[in-house]
């Protein structure tokens, strides 16, 4: 490459340009787009663009990347993007020196001058623009190098694969009014602007502004490359981990467990501890600009701190260098051995291999703690689970500590609550899809815990932990500790195009039993608490603490 | 034998019609009850039904495109006992059945179900031995309702409304007389479920013709059984449809 790279988006007088760099969040098939809505200068007419920013998926891609659109006016623009390699200069000669660095930045620019991140908001809050974080699409990866026009074989894969993303969502969105779009109409306003796109980079730009349509998440284009990652089955590499876990509380990467036995844990790296760098990479910058990108959504907890344990994964053999700050604020540099994540390795389908565990014990005299990383391996996980409540019969509570989980089979949050509900046709919620409401039932398992139940959550807690917690709470069986969970509740699934993209999209809506979707809103606890160093260094659990707490005293 | 019963081993199924052809009335359809008596008759007629007491089958089972596979094994025994175990790589088993009284679903990851009303009635009847042969007993009415195409072949679609139960519709090849589509809802716990049953690969076995393939449409998902072996009249132990502990302790309550 080498080549000035990039381009921009002219609306009129408004010039919407985003960079996306490789991204740390990478690591669990997350990809990132954003949705704008602009407004056309003169007109005050309003327009949707879909625009995918960084990669992601299991490895990271070629380095930071500017991905840009150009053209005079939105109806007509010519899209150019590419990605650039380290030491690459883009369209305005500005050299990219990191290939690791920092979350998708957005920006807007009039003429040749930079918008700042408050102008953004600024115009986000007088409604010009909406922007929506989503989780999932693109690949900046797909768009490097001059984009060579597309060949007439390649045009009608592409009119094929429209075809197939609009008849899919005509025929499997859940609510067949499509929230009032009238989806005929856009297949007819973007069928012959898909004829006309020279290239991949505009199709696809085309096909995501056509999905923006609907306004909600898991609605993403992937790129082939991305997709035939994807979907290549191969067991991930770097998946080893540092042997600890963190959370980003208040803008500091903090340590919050440390596996036993494991290399931290031998060289004494202990809860509370601040990560400061990781294989010399400054954690300050990466945070803040998670955290601003993320600044409004409910998944930016959960960012936030898979921005940072991507960057402690690795392959296994490898070392982690970690600069800490331990409890007396003193640098601590260590060199920690990645080693293989705890748990058993566990397949589901085609979903990437992850490892699993549970466990469980008796705490504080009396009270059942029960704490598993993911709804998956059913057939081991389900046992366990309710050998684990079965023994704990005359304990005086339960603890079900669900922080950090993002779900997985949303199945078996009916089957965990079975040990704790007696009541036949009780639900959790119901999952609407366009052929019929899914009833989230759940079948009392004789003998059922009759005691106090505590559920503990926090921002890294999603899908199928929402499910269970949101349902749970909703019952009136369990209550809540921690901290408002991901809001990221939507079953969706992956189909391959004709084109060899993907299309992803959801397969249906979740709402709560009581009454509320989970979606961008998430579980607010029932007792908000939240982790603080202070508390952590001095052995302390506040969020446990709490639900100890209510266990012992109420009534 | 009439496959359906093996389609469903997570969810019981009910009859429902989700298709809303209506007959030409240029064309003289011949009257349900000729057309179901017909499938008898190709299937091995009724002497060969009537030999039969018992039956095993086994074969696998497969989330289509999903990367989910299974086996699965079945038993039904006269009059109306059932219980089919469906082994899922990764997620556990799955296992349903009736003594002919207690309709149940045991999961591992969902745990206990004894179904109640419309649930259990499906449930009964489709375990029933020797179904094609009963209709007039499990079914209050049979209406043709047209010929449609299936897969190109020209059928006979017929509508099944159960003592118990929505109505169900059933495609007939005109050419050979065999069923080779159901359209019905899923009745579960967890709603009803429009479903599309396409079934396939007939095969000969003691005297009787039976489907050894069905794909199965619902929720915008994909499933397949196939059926490998099925044996007759065989030894099945005498506990095989007797309660599971879980279920026994659940209908205490």
């Amino acid at each position: 490459m080498g080549q000035a790279c990039g381009g921009a988006f002219v609306l009129q007088h408004v010039r919407v340009a985003c960079d996306g760099r490789a991204s740390p969040l990478d690591v669990y098939l997350e990809l990132v787009s954003v949705n704008f809505r602009v407004g056309e200068a003169g007109t005050n007419r309003l327009f949707d663009l879909g625009i995918g920013l960084d990669r992601v998926g299991g490895r990271r891609l070629r380095g930071g990347c500017r991905f840009l659109y150009s053209g005079n006016r939105f109806g007509s623009l010519l899209s150019q993007a590419c990605a650039c390699q380290r030491g690459e200069k883009d369209e305005r000669g500005y050299r990219v020196l990191n290939r690791q660095i920092g979350p998708p930045v957005m920006r807007l620019v009039s003429g040749s001058r930079d918008f700042s991140h408050k102008t953004y908001r600024q115009l986000v809050e007088l409604g010009l623009i909406s922007a929506r974080i989503l989780t999932i699409t693109f690949a900046c990866a797909a768009l490097a190098g001059a984009q060579p026009a597309l060949t007439t074989e390649q045009k009608r894969l592409n009119l094929d694969s429209f075809e197939f993303i609009w008849s899919t969502i005509r025929d499997q969105y859940w609510d067949p009014t499509f929230g009032g779009v009238n989806w005929t109409a856009v297949r007819d306003e973007f069928r012959p602007r898909i004829e006309r796109a020279a290239t991949m980079p505009e199709t696809r730009g085309l096909m995501g502004q056509m999905l923006g349509r609907l306004g909600k998440s898991h609605f993403a284009i992937i790129p082939a490359d991305v997709y035939g990652d994807l979907d290549s089955h191969e067991d991930a590499g770097g998946t080893a981990t540092a042997g600890f876990d963190v959370r980003v509380i208040e803008g500091h990467a903090i340590v919050t467990s440390v596996e036993e036995g494991s290399p931290a844990s031998a060289q004494g790296v202990r809860p509370g501890w601040e990560v400061v760098s990781i294989d010399g990479t400054e954690l300050a910058p990466r945070i803040q600009k998670v955290g601003e990108v993320y600044r409004n959504s409910t998944m930016r907890e959960l960012y936030l701190a898979r921005s940072v344990l991507a960057k402690l994964a690795g392959n296994e053999s490898s070392v982690a260098h970690v600069q800490f700050r331990d409890g007396g604020a003193t640098a601590v540099t260590k060199e920690i051995g990645r080693i293989r994540p705890r748990g058993s390795l566990a397949k589901f389908g085609y979903l990437p291999p992850s490892y699993v565990w549970i466990t469980s014990r008796k705490i504080d005299g009396g009270i059942g703690y029960i704490a598993f990383n993911m709804f998956l391996d059913p057939a081991r996980l389900m046992p366990e689970f309710g050998s684990a409540v079965h023994s704990c019969m005359s304990c005086v509570g339960v603890i079900v500590d669900l922080r950090g989980n993002p779900g997985g089979l949303g199945i078996m949050a009916m089957g965990m609550a079975g040990w704790f509900i007696d009541k036949p046709d009780q639900r959790l919620g119901t999952m609407y899809t366009r052929q019929a409401p899914v009833k989230f039932i759940v079948n009392p398992r004789p003998p059922v815990y009759s005691g106090a139940l505590a559920i503990l959550v926090d921002g890294s807690s999603a899908s199928t932990s929402e499910v269970f917690a949101g349902g749970m709470k909703d019952l009136g069986r369990a209550r809540i500790f921690g901290t408002r969970t991901a809001g990221a509740a939507l079953p969706s699934a992956i189909d391959q195009l004709p084109n060899g993209d993907a299309l992803q999209h959801a397969l249906a809506d979740y709402i709560s039993e009581g009454g509320q979707t989970l979606e961008g809103i998430g579980v607010i606890p029932d007792v908000e608490v939240k982790l603080t160093r202070e508390a952590l260094l001095s052995g302390h659990d506040p969020v446990l603490d709490a639900a100890i707490e209510w266990i012992r005293t109420r009534k | 034998m009439h496959l359906r019963h093996r389609l469903t081993p997570a969810v019981v199924l009910a009859g429902v019609l989700c298709c809303s052809g209506h007959a030409r009335a240029e064309e003289p359809f011949p009257k349900a009850e000729e057309i179901l008596d017909k499938f008898v008759v190709a299937t091995g007629g009724k002497a060969a039904y009537e030999k039969i007491h018992n039956e095993k089958s086994t074969g696998t089972f497969e989330f289509v495109g999903k990367g989910v596979k299974g086996t699965m094994t079945s038993y039904r025994a006269e009059p109306n006992k059932m219980y089919t175990r469906v082994e899922l790589e990764n997620i556990g088993a799955i296992e349903h059945g009736t003594d002919g009284e207690i309709a149940w679903t045991l999961s591992v990851i969902q745990g206990p179900h004894i179904a109640q009303g419309e649930e259990r009635a499906v449930a009964l009847r489709e375990a029933t031995l020797r179904e094609p042969l009963l209709w007039r007993k499990l079914y209050k009415s049979a209406e043709t309702a047209g010929v449609e195409n299936v897969d190109g072949a020209p059928c006979y679609k017929v509508v099944l409304t159960p003592n118990e139960g929505k109505p169900e519709t059933q495609y007939y090849d005109k050419k050979n007389n065999l069923l080779v589509k159901m359209t019905l809802t899923l009745v579960s716990q967890m709603g009803e479920i429009p479903s599309e049953l396409m079934i396939s690969d007939y095969k000969e076995q003691n005297g009787l013709l039976s489907a050894r393939k069905t794909r199965n449409k619902a929720l915008g998902q994909e499933f397949e059984i196939t059926i490998g072996q099925i044996d007759y009249n065989i030894d099945i132990p005498k506990d095989r449809f007797d309660l599971p502990s879980e279920i026994k302790a659940l209908a205490k309550k």
